[in-house]
């Protein structure tokens, strides 16, 4: 799956940001792209190669994906879209968050997993994490969601427009963040990444 | 994430789900925690039905700061995606896991 953003304004539903609710209603079939009022996807459309129908694309903005739960709608929907069991939802749920997170925490905002080795220091990164979302700088970050599928797989591909990472050099630590990706590592059928580290490609076999 | 605290406020019942965005619900039950006598805290989560990642680093964090005060804190009955991040996460070997 090719790392380029090719959402399509054309044929993309909106969704206005306020709550899971709304999300869902936006992501529903027939739905095979949404992006969030207010975010500019400017990438050219290419597309020619996906079947549309097995196919739900969803651009995000950091601050949606810091507020709301943007896995579990995007779950749901391609979960009632291939009649998913639970223990299958689970675990694509599990890797998303944490794919989203890490590319909210570390690919955009480049936050230091050591300011969290105490409680207190917990939520001072949370405080840290609301001061730098709030800054201009972040006003148009975003990260984009692709999902494609056929009738034995299933790739989730997010991809964000951050500083990147090095996979191999972010080992799991005692507590921080290379625990997320071991967890990915650990709940899906293959994991690749591409673009340095901006876009995850999780696997599942379906 | 949904919290109830057993009579003696040394055992918490966790439910729901215990994510990034818990983190200010979670100091508090830390601190109600450790303001109970007993050497033994115990955390519930027969109920909880997820967690991430940084669910499991508050935990740790929760577990450090149990040791610092010498006592101790134990993880009762995880069931489903927890039990398996647990696994994911060697847990069992960080801590004592009550089936």
């Amino acid at each position: 799956m090719a790392p380029v953003v090719d959402l399509r304004e054309d044929c993309a539903t909106r969704w206005d940001g306020t709550s899971e609710h709304t999300l869902a209603q936006s992501l529903a079939a027939p739905a095979i792209a949404c992006i969030e009022v207010g975010l500019v996807v400017d990438e050219a459309a290419s597309g020619a190669e996906d079947n549309d129908q097995n196919r739900l694309d969803l651009a995000v903005s950091i601050q949606s994906i810091y507020r709301q739960p943007i896995a579990r709608a995007f779950v749901g929907a391609i979960g009632d879209r291939l009649g998913l069991d639970q223990e299958l939802r689970d675990r694509i749920l599990t890797v998303l968050h944490e794919a989203l997170l890490n590319a909210v925490l570390h690919g955009h905002l480049r936050l230091e997993a050591g300011l969290r080795d105490t409680l207190g220091g917990v939520e001072a990164s949370h405080e840290l994490i609301k001061k730098r979302l709030a800054s201009p700088d972040h006003s148009q970050s975003k990260v984009v969601i692709k999902a494609r599928w056929s009738a034995d797989r299933l790739l989730i591909a997010v991809h964000d427009n951050g500083i990147g990472f090095e996979p191999r050099k972010s080992r799991p630590e005692h507590r921080g963040s290379g625990r997320g990706l071991l967890i990915l590592e650990a709940f899906c059928d293959s994991v690749s990444y591409q673009d340095c580290g901006r876009t995850v490609i999780l696997g599942f076999e379906l | 994430m949904k919290c109830q605290f057993q009579q003696n406020d040394a055992c918490v019942n966790i439910s729901g789900e215990f994510t990034f965005a818990d983190h200010t619900a979670f100091r508090e039950v830390a601190n109600r925690l450790f303001q109970a006598k007993d050497h033994t805290i115990v955390v519930e989560l027969s109920q909880l039905q997820f967690i991430d990642s940084a669910g499991l680093g508050m935990l740790l964090i929760a577990r450090d700061e149990a040791s610092k005060a010498g006592r101790a804190l134990v993880l009762s009955q995880p069931q489903g995606q927890v039990k398996r991040m647990f696994t994911v996460s060697k847990f069992d070997e960080l801590f004592t896991i009550q089936a």
